[in-house]
């Protein structure tokens, strides 16, 4: 039963929005196997989006649930700082791969 | 050494300011669609400068303006405007204060931002617009080089979309000419970037006031090099001449009690509403007591009131400071006061040891 639920804001194909969406699904698939909602806004498409939302820097990753509301600005590249971040259990093949990195 | 530095007759344009004197003593305003640098310590003037600068450009110059927030909430400049009785058409205010809870997490770049920047000033046909303060923004970049890179970013922007931009920065060691001390060493490559760098100070002499205004440079420009006083009228901001009156002291905003009533003489009647006050002290010079005697004014005058601590109980705090007199508990009876303890350090470590 999963309660969580973001909104990513890209910039187009820009390469630090790329590798946020990436980061973010990779870290989800692992991590919440009973599933997740993600809305990806892409600024350069809805710029009026953006601004409405007050979100001023791509790439921005809101999370709505579980509350609270939390607010991530970056390309997500760092593993063990965002599952420490979204209260998220690491697991031993977490550490092989930032060993390896 | 280009030819405009030896030619001083050729400049390049300029976009006025309207701003009595300050266009005086750079020949004629900002350099027109480029950037400007405006330095100071806090409460310098900076924000008011590049305020004044959009308004003028709007109203005198038929220039469109955008004053992107990054410092304070938009409802709180609108108010600072309104004390100048400047008007709010012509130019608008964008919000973008990052959340204070927000945590960086690998890097980002301002691609985005000038995405939605680039929107918004081509539907408002923007000429000029003032970037407020840049550090603010800049603290979240984890490295010099990544400060760097996008300060580029942003300098070649503004020139492919031909704005005259302000950006502010809290820098006061470019008015000295001195190097930046350590903590601010990853900003010093700012006033290179830039083509004009204006450094204001605000210094007490004999208890007076002494805001003064220096061009540290001026690409392609002459300019009067000496420092120039100014000072913040109720009209905005005024430079040069010595015969000036000085600053109002007249207060537009409510005033509220600290509790404590020989410190509302001070303030004038205390402190302004929707303002936020720090206080410094050793321990044992009795910050506690002036915060329990402020949340029990408050309290007393009817205002929803929440004390936050984070080195006592809310217990502990009500308990002592009854033996000075203040007595909170009445008010959290009455549901007026509301008092909350919290360990940060704890909570939280992570966020604050990422700075």
């Amino acid at each position: 039963m999963s309660s969580y639920s973001f909104i990513l804001y890209i910039a187009g194909n820009l390469p630090n929005s790329i590798q946020a969406v990436l980061n973010l699904k990779a870290i989800c698939t692992d991590h919440i196997p009973e599933g997740y909602r993600l809305e990806v806004v892409d600024v350069l498409v809805e710029p009026d989006r953006g601004l409405s939302d007050g979100v001023f820097v791509a790439p921005t990753l809101i999370k709505l649930e579980p509350k609270p509301k939390q607010v991530i600005i970056g390309n997500l590249s760092n593993l063990s700082a965002l599952l420490h971040f979204l209260g998220l259990k690491s697991t031993s093949s977490d550490e092989m791969q930032s060993a390896t990195q | 050494m280009s030819a405009l530095y030896e030619n001083s007759v050729i400049e390049i344009p300029k976009a006025p300011t309207g701003i009595e004197g300050f266009d005086q003593i750079t020949r004629g305003g900002l350099p027109r669609c480029s950037s400007t640098l405006v330095t100071g310590g806090s409460g310098s003037g900076k924000t008011v400068f590049g305020l004044q600068t959009l308004v003028n450009g709007s109203r005198l110059f038929g220039e469109p303006g955008v004053f992107v927030a990054f410092e304070e909430r938009s409802r709180k400049i609108s108010a600072h405007v309104a004390t100048f009785g400047w008007p709010m058409t012509g130019w608008e205010i964008l919000d973008a204060m990052p959340p204070p809870d927000v945590v960086a997490i690998g890097e980002f770049d301002l691609a985005g931002t000038l995405a939605i920047l680039s929107a918004k000033t081509h539907a408002m046909k923007a000429r000029r617009i003032v970037f407020d303060s840049l550090d603010v923004l800049f603290q979240l970049l984890p490295s010099v080089q990544e400060r760097r890179r996008e300060f580029n970013r942003l300098h070649s922007w503004l020139l492919d979309e031909q704005l005259t931009a302000i950006v502010t920065a809290k820098l006061d060691w470019v008015e000295a000419s001195t190097p930046p001390p350590l903590d601010d060493e990853s900003l010093r490559y700012l006033p290179y970037i830039v083509d004009c760098v204006v450094a204001l100070t605000n210094r007490y002499d004999n208890g007076f006031s002494q805001r003064r205004v220096r061009i540290v440079k001026y690409r392609g420009s002459g300019f009067s090099e000496n420092d120039t006083p100014f000072v913040i009228s109720p009209s905005g901001i005024q430079v040069a001449t010595a015969d000036r009156t000085p600053i109002s002291k007249t207060i537009a905003f409510e005033k509220i009690s600290t509790g404590v009533m020989a410190l509302d003489e001070m303030l004038y009647g205390g402190v302004l509403r929707g303002t936020t006050t720090m206080i410094t002290g050793n321990p044992g010079t009795a910050k506690t007591t002036l915060s329990g005697a402020f949340a029990e004014a408050s309290a007393r005058q009817g205002d929803k009131t929440v004390y936050v601590a984070f080195d006592e109980s809310a217990e502990e705090i009500v308990r002592n400071l009854t033996s000075v007199n203040i007595h909170l508990q009445e008010h959290i009876d009455k549901g007026s006061l509301s008092m909350h303890s919290e360990n940060v350090a704890r909570r939280c470590g992570r966020a604050f040891s990422a700075h």
